[in-house]
């Protein structure tokens, strides 16, 4: 798929934006501060209705507005698609002005309202930053958050397991805090065992699922990337308080049903504690160069490479599961690599029919200059094309 | 702008301010209202208040409001008393009612909700229990709301019936009438695919 009309109205530092966008590469170039990061932020976000970086949705309305009586920032793309052309609109309402009104997202796919997580995937995209490097070596919500973010896009029961699992632990740990203070009976606890089974068993087989489909992909391109060919392993590690050592589940009865004897087995634990101790919430998966932890051994450079690895695989597991390209978004992770490895991911990338880059530094990536079919350049919250060098 | 809590008005608006639904503005729209308002008006609301609390009381079966010993449903011998509808608040009642439903009713006042620190105590349930126990109910209906916490206390007073051998049933889960599938959210649509049933 490919977006070919991308409006933002009062977003970050847009005031306004009407861009139209071809296959291809398009390069977008403008120093540090420009509004470069918020573009691609904004893409993202009609992909994933979730901000890759903002902690509130009042964060995303432009300042100047954010005090007006329309504290609203509005986003709108058009999308060719195997499964037919996209038009999305969102709105975000960073603050309610009046009472009868909510702030958050207003969405809309193809004219019709949608709740916002119905919409999430309707684009598929995939982001590179330069905080990819965190997949690799930092810490578990990291990894669980790459997992998650690239299942939801193409899996609606999967999203929809997560949010429930969301609140049935949250009331579940508020009864463990009640058990353990004696204000409430442990049997009360079966129901909520129960269900938190069922749809962590669903995320926890997802995860399984998904990290078999990237590994190939991952193992691959990092061959290719690295400089002595290294290999790259990644294993599942579901938090299953000692039974994930027993044979792996295959299907999602099976996990749902590991998931809750799990529960019963830590159901002490979890009451002396106060809190759920298993369940995808506590996963991870270890990632692995030449058979030692990436976060330990690896080189900043191997750790690097094999962030963008698993960027690529998630790229071509996106398009397997949608029999359809994502559009791939690069925010300045071009610069940081050097020719060799900027060339192998150029070519892979070549293969997606909408790549949209973005650059502070246009000298040190000349030769995607030359590639860009579109180049447009950034300054202060305004874009303009700009034709030759 | 505020009232100092002892002035009448400040008052009358911090009492109003309590009431589910009602914020700052509202309270004192609703106060300013009231004063504006024709004598006889202002007391009648005063009074219907004050009957209300005096007068309606729960049913000593069901739990439901009333203003006898017990409710009228559960006087109605017409009514199928074998056949018990579990709700979670008397508002629920009418809203089955409409539907021209003749069983009769059991009200939990609430749902199991541990983050609210609503436990099985908090509610009518060893009532419903000791209803069950006594015999003569053939059917228990589960009409809690399809949330989580609906779910989670239909779940738990099916195990609390098991021993009794009553037959617990609850309400379908789909489409709403006269919707149109292009504009249902998945949830729904997936719950509807789910509770399918053969024509």
């Amino acid at each position: 798929m490919y977006i070919y009309r991308l409006s933002l109205r009062n977003f970050r530092n847009y005031a306004s934006v009407d861009l139209e966008l071809d296959r291809g590469l398009s390069l977008f170039v403008g120093e540090n501060a420009q509004g470069k990061s918020n573009l691609l932020e904004a893409i993202y976000l009609l992909s994933t209705l979730r901000s890759s970086r903002a902690a509130s949705d009042a964060d995303l309305v432009r300042r100047d507005v954010l005090e007006s009586p329309f504290p609203v920032a509005r986003l709108e793309c058009e999308v060719e698609r195997s499964a037919g052309n996209l038009r999305l609109e969102v709105a975000i309402v960073g603050r309610t002005v009046d009472p009868s009104h909510r702030a958050g997202k207003r969405v809309r796919v193809n004219g019709i309202p949608r709740k916002a997580s119905d919409a999430v995937g309707q684009l598929a995209a995939v982001l590179f930053t330069t905080l990819d490097i965190g997949i690799v070596a930092g810490a578990p919500l990291l990894r669980r958050r790459y997992l998650d973010m690239m299942i939801s896009q193409v899996d609606r029961g999967y999203l929809r397991a997560m949010q429930r699992y969301a609140r049935v632990l949250q009331q579940r740990n508020s009864l463990l805090k009640r058990i353990q203070g004696g204000q409430a009976s442990a049997t009360e606890l079966n129901f909520w065992d129960q269900e938190l089974a069922h749809s962590g068993g669903i995320i926890m087989f997802g995860r399984a699922q998904a990290l078999a489909q990237i590994i190939p992909h991952a193992k691959l391109h990092m061959e290719r990337l690295s400089d002595d060919q290294e290999r790259l392993d990644l294993t599942y590690r579901p938090a299953l308080g000692g039974l994930e050592d027993v044979d792996c589940p295959l299907d999602e009865p099976e996990w749902i049903a590991r998931l809750l004897r799990a529960l019963q087995r830590v159901r002490q634990r979890e009451i002396q504690q106060g809190t759920t101790v298993v369940g995808p919430h506590r996963d991870d998966f270890a990632v692995e160069i030449d058979g030692m932890p990436a976060d330990a051994f690896g080189s900043r450079a191997q750790q690097r490479s094999a962030a963008l690895s698993l960027r690529i695989a998630e790229a071509m597991y996106l398009r397997q599961a949608l029999g359809d390209d994502p559009v791939v978004l690069l925010d300045d992770v071009l610069s940081e690599l050097d020719a060799r490895r900027r060339r192998g991911v150029l070519e892979i990338l070549d293969t997606f029919q909408q790549t949209i880059v973005t650059t502070a530094d246009p000298d040190r990536v000349r030769d995607v200059l030359t590639r860009a079919s579109g180049r447009f350049v950034v300054i202060a919250g305004t874009i303009s094309r700009f034709e030759g060098e | 702008m505020s009232f100092p809590a002892q002035d009448p008005v400040g008052r009358l608006i911090e009492q109003l301010r309590r009431l589910p639904g009602i914020g700052p503005r509202s309270a004192q729209r609703i106060a300013f209202h009231l004063l504006r308002a024709p004598q006889p008006e202002a007391e009648a609301l005063a009074e219907a208040i004050v009957e209300v609390k005096r007068r309606v009381r729960l049913c000593g079966v069901c739990f439901h409001i009333t203003e006898g010993e017990r409710c009228r449903f559960c006087l109605d011998e017409s009514r199928d008393q074998g056949l018990v509808c579990v709700v979670e608040q008397p508002l629920d009642v009418f809203a089955i009612e409409r539907t021209g439903y003749r069983g009769v009713y059991h009200v939990l006042h609430g749902v199991l909700n541990p983050l609210e620190g609503v436990g099985p105590e908090q509610l009518r349930l060893a009532e419903l229990v000791e209803r069950v126990r006594r015999g003569g109910i053939r059917e228990v209906i589960m009409a809690t709301n399809p949330s989580l916490e609906g779910e989670a206390t239909a779940m738990y007073v099916r195990r609390l019936l098991e021993p009794f051998g009553v037959q617990v049933t609850r309400l379908a889960r789909g489409l709403p009438a006269g919707a149109d599938l292009d504009y249902l959210d998945d949830a729904t649509l997936t719950r509807a695919l789910e509770g399918r049933q053969a024509l």
